[in-house]
This record gives C-alpha cells, structure tokens and sequence, in this order.
C-alpha cells in the first residue's frame, strides 16, 4: 500500500516527465522534415526550371522499393519541388531537383507516411543519363525514363534501394479537383507544417493541392485571422498565455501571445490571401467562415485579392463559405455581393436559395450520385469534405462523380483521382 | 531529488507529532482551508522576449471532507492557484514601438474525490474542472481572455494536530491540468474544523 502512494508521489515530486506517468493525454510534438546533411547534393545542383521538372510528371510504377509507397505513383511537379505520391499508407515524398555539374539528374528530399510518423531521407537520380541531360536541357526525352536510388529513415542515410520506371504520362489535369484541409493538412497531420499557416499555403501544392480551405475567425478589434476553433488552446497553439476565445484578443495580443504549433504566426487573412496571390499557383481557396462577423470582414479582402490575381492574370477563385443556417441568413442579407462567389454547406434548397455556385455536402451523409449529378445538371460545382480513407475516395470518386474532395491527404486523392481518370479513359477506348 | 527527499523528511517528522496528539472524531464533517505556494511545469513557447516572469505562486482553498472510520474519505474542493507571470518586449514588427506586455495566468477550480486515510497520513485523489484565466495589458489594451479545462488532483498530507474541534496539517499538491499540459506542484499549510462530529468512545 505505501509503496504505491509513495510510487505516484515520487512521479509527482520527483518528476518533471509527468507524461511518462501516465498522467498528462495527448500529444502536441511535432514531426520535423529531416534533411540531408550539409544541404546535399542538391546545394551544389542547378536548380531545375519548372518547364523542365513537368517533364518528370507521370503515372510510375516502383521496381524496388515498392514497400514504401505503393504501387502506381504520380510524380507531379510545383513550383521548386517535384512530389510523389503513392497509396500505401497515403505516403508522398517531396524533393527538391537539380542538375549537377557532372550531367546528372538528382532529386533529394523526405517520404512522409500520412498515417503515422515515419518519415526519411530519399535520394533519386533520373537514368538514363541521356535522358536526365535532355531534361535538364528542358527537352523532352523519348525513351523509357527511369528514378534510381535509395531511401532511410529518420535523418539517418539513405541505404534502401527504392526504384521506379515511369509508365505513362498523366493526363491534362486531374479530373477532381483536390482540395486541402485548413491550407494543406491537419496540424495533427503533421505535414511539416501548421494548419492554417502561411507556410502550409506555400506547401498545399507540394502536398497535392490545387486548392485548398482555409478557417476564418475574427478578433475583438475586426481583424480577420486563419484559425479554426473558436478558442485558443494548446492542441493548435503554443504560448502559455494563448488560450481562451478567439474573439476575446486583440490582433496585437494574438500577435504577442500565440504562435502556431509549428512556431509560425498566426496568419491575419490579408497576409494568408496575398500569400495564396503571389507565392502559389493555387487555383481556388474555399474561405470557411465561422461567423457572420468573419464573413463580414472577410469580403473587402476578397473584392481586393480576386482584383489582385485578376491583374496578374492569375486563374484563382476565391469563394465565401456558407456552413450553417446563421451564415446562409447573414448571406442573403447582405446587398451587392454578386462580385463574390460563395459554396453552401448545408442543404440544396440553401444552394438555390442564395444562388450560390459550389454545393460542399459533407462526405458522411453518403454518396448521393443522383442528387449530385442532379446538382451538377443545373450547372453547379459539388465538392465534398472532408475524406481521407482510400476506399471512401474511392467510393465517391466512382459513384458520386464529385467535381472535388476536400481532403487532409491532398496527395492521396490526387493519385486516386489519376487512376480513376486513366481507369476511365481505359474502359472508353474500345 | 532534494525536494522529494526534503518533503517526505517533513512529512515523517510531522507524522510523528501528528500521532503524539492526535484523538480525532469518529465520524465529522470536515471544514478545510488551505494556503500554500508552488511551482508549475509544462510547455511555455516562445520566451526569447522575456524580460521578467514568476513561475508559480500562491494558492488558495476550501473544501468539505466527510470523515468516516472507514478507510475512504470523500471531499470537494474549489481553489485558486497562481501559475505564471512574465513581462515581454513586443514580438511583432508592427508593434514593436509598443511598451513590454505584461500577461498572468491564474487558475480557479472545482474538484472532488476520495481519500485514502492510514493513520495520521491522507491521500487524495480527485478529478474535476479547472478554469484557466488569462489577464494580458499590450498595445494599450487588457484582455481578459478564459478557458476550461479537465484534470486532476493528487496530494498527500499529514495531520499534525487533530484535535476534536479543529486540526492542521501540511499537505504537498498537484493541480495536473490535461489539455493545458500544466502542472502545478506545491505544498499548503491545511486547517479544518468539525461542522460536526461523532466523538470517538
């Protein structure tokens, strides 16, 4: 008996590691990217140009090392990063590219499995080396086309042999369209990156995104910022003091309070938009209001960054979410929105109601293919949130035949869109 | 080390007093307050513009315990503890010809559990609520921001006097806040009196 009050006061007293007694649930550690030492090999590479990285695009398939991402790969390129996306496990890879001076091909960068934490080094070089020069050259290479190398674990070395031959190329864009979860994942994703913070805006496209969601709350001063609860807490924020409702803080409190989970600032929305306008080629950011007096501030900066990437020429939607019944009401209250999209969350009669464009059902209510294809008939845009599993994906991609899929594996549902896509095209070729 | 090892000396050499004098009631109704002082373990983000802070602090309470011959007693308590303060030089930018911010966090609380009696010795475990309050004065403006949260409640006491009116002890606490993942450690000077008592024949 004393024994055992003395084994939980010593846990107490004697103790600072009171997680290791069992006493403290969950967890806010992150998962860092590892890197390779002293910058790699790609500090000493020419940076590949993007004309030249979309040469590397394509459906692969692996030859070795298969265990690590699955079968049937998407390589895709964004700005500066060339991905991979594989299904085992909702694991990608991300890589930087250059050419070295000796001709090669390298691609060096981190695998990150979605559905725990392992994650790794990777080091691939493009072969053969003719085609890996005509690439770097920006020329298209005719023959078979081949990544060669070798991936780790940890930050430790690569000494596993990982290898892929590209089997076709992929098709003009992906028949739906891939929506990331709060600006790229979860922050219990850990995607190497917070949620809703600018640096996983930067990221949405290396994840797989050609769009992405994004939470809007408001401070006590109006000021609109990205964070999804409605209070500060631990689980998505550091800062002993940065806990308590948001609309409680002044912009300038949050600013000297709270950081995000991965150190980053919290966004204010203009910065997040002007981010998303001239640092991404993003093509549609889904704006999820959680109150009418977020949607209210939020809508100047949507008339001023739609204005913005209008003058850039930039192919960019931005649309007001509509979530619950308050916010559909608030929405058809207002005068003099026509200039601004908007996606209803809640019913079709809501949809037609407010006249807005894009339906957002959420994916638990089922497939509903005739209502959606019925949706689509009257010329609007379906999109369902928020699915992560492979056979759901897989499921409403082949019955519900969604324009889009709101998604914290923005990588997965790329890949499985590609598939369904090329599945398709197949079955229409007699 | 030197703290564990400092309070369970104190706690031998109390007990040793408390069982000397002690002739407590059968049965009461115990009437506590408590007032200590302690220390607060957990994550605290960026400090890098810290110019003074206080970690820990006071902590105050009161609670009801039915004491029973048996060997669980059940009590409740609500208090108040003190867990940090700090002074900061602005973060950001655009605030930075601001005066330092000057923020607190203090938490009040509500917990009830048993409690395990052997001799002079009581340990208490308990589970409730705890409401976290924040007061921050920057860019000339306080906010009082405040949050719940769930956790726990251990302390092991001893009874220094116990007598059949009134009694005092010492007892070393832990408030363990869950999802704040704070911990505050400390030890309280604890008086109680029997709102009733069934005398000890």
């Amino acid at each position: 008996m004393l024994s055992s009050r003395t084994a939980v006061v010593v846990c107490l007293v004697g103790s600072v590691n009171l997680p290791a007694c069992g006493l403290v649930t969950g967890s806010t550690e992150s998962v860092g990217h590892p890197r390779f030492e002293n910058g790699g090999l790609i500090a000493e590479a020419t940076p590949l140009s993007q004309v030249s990285a979309r040469l590397l695009e394509g459906l692969w398939e692996p030859t070795a090392g298969g265990s690590l991402l699955g079968s049937s790969l998407v390589v895709q390129s964004s700005p500066g990063y060339v991905s991979i996306f594989g299904d085992r496990d909702a694991t990608y890879a991300v890589f930087e590219a250059g050419c070295l001076d000796d001709g090669r091909l390298v691609l060096e960068g981190y695998h990150r499995t979605a559905i725990d934490t392992s994650t790794g080094l990777v080091r691939l070089f493009v072969e053969p080396a003719d085609a890996a020069q005509a690439i770097c050259d920006g020329k298209v290479s005719d023959g078979p086309l081949t990544l060669e190398g070798s991936f780790g674990n940890g930050s430790g070395v690569p000494d596993q042999t990982l290898a892929l031959v590209r089997q076709r190329l992929l098709l003009a864009a992906p028949a739906t369209m891939v929506i990331a979860h709060r600006g790229g994942c979860r922050s219990s994703d850990d995607c190497g990156a917070s949620e809703n913070s600018l640096e996983i805006l930067r990221m949405a496209q290396r994840l797989g995104a050609d769009r992405i969601e994004v939470d809007v709350q408001v401070t006590s001063d109006g000021v609109p910022i990205l964070y999804h609860d409605s209070s500060f807490g631990p689980l998505l924020t550091s800062g002993r003091y940065c806990r308590g409702a948001v609309s409680d803080f002044t912009w300038a409190h949050v600013t000297q309070l709270c950081k995000l989970r991965y150190g980053e600032w919290v966004p204010r929305l203009d910065d997040a938009l002007r981010t998303v306008v001239e640092e991404t080629e993003l093509v549609g950011l889904w704006l999820d209001v959680k109150t009418p007096a977020g949607m209210n501030a939020a809508l100047p900066l949507v008339r001023k960054w739609n204005q913005s990437a209008a003058d850039r020429g930039r192919n960019l939607r931005i649309v007001v979410g509509l979530s619950t019944e308050e916010l559909v009401n608030a929405w058809l209250g207002l005068t003099d929105i026509d200039d601004v999209e908007c996606l209803v969350e809640t019913g079709v009669s809501e949809l037609r109601q407010t006249g807005c464009r894009i339906w957002g059902p959420r994916w638990t209510l089922g497939p509903m293919a005739s209502t959606v294809a019925q949706i689509q008939a009257e010329g609007h845009t379906v999109a369902f949130w928020t699915l992560d599993e492979e056979q759901f994906i897989d499921l409403f991609i082949h019955q519900a035949k969604p324009n889009g899929l709101l998604t914290n594996r923005p990588g997965l549902v790329l890949q499985r869109s590609y598939l369904a896509a090329i599945q398709a095209e197949g079955e229409a070729t007699p | 080390m030197k703290w564990t090892a400092f309070t369970f000396a104190a706690f031998a050499v109390l007990g040793q007093v408390g069982v000397a004098t002690a002739k407590p009631p059968r049965r009461a109704l115990e009437i506590s307050v408590q007032s200590g002082y302690g220390h607060v373990w957990g994550k605290n983000g960026d400090r890098s513009h810290e110019l003074e802070s206080r970690n820990g602090g006071a902590s105050v309470a009161v609670g009801i315990a039915y004491r029973t011959p048996y060997l669980f007693v059940p009590w409740v308590e609500a208090g108040w503890a003190t867990l940090q303060w700090s002074r900061e030089t602005p973060k950001a930018r655009e605030f930075s010809s601001e005066a330092p911010s000057t923020s607190s966090l203090a938490t009040a609380y509500l917990l009830l559990g048993p409690s395990v009696e052997e001799g002079v010795f009581r340990f208490r475990a308990g589970i409730g609520l705890y409401h976290q309050q924040v007061t921050s004065t920057f860019a000339g403006q306080t906010i009082t921001p405040a949050s719940w949260d769930m956790g726990y409640y251990l302390a092991y006491g001893v009874r220094v006097h116990d007598g059949p009116r009134f009694g005092w002890g010492v007892e070393a606490m832990g408030l363990l806040m869950s999802e704040s993942q704070l911990t505050y450690l400390g030890i309280a000077l604890r008086f109680w009196g029997n709102a009733w008592a069934e005398p000890r024949h």
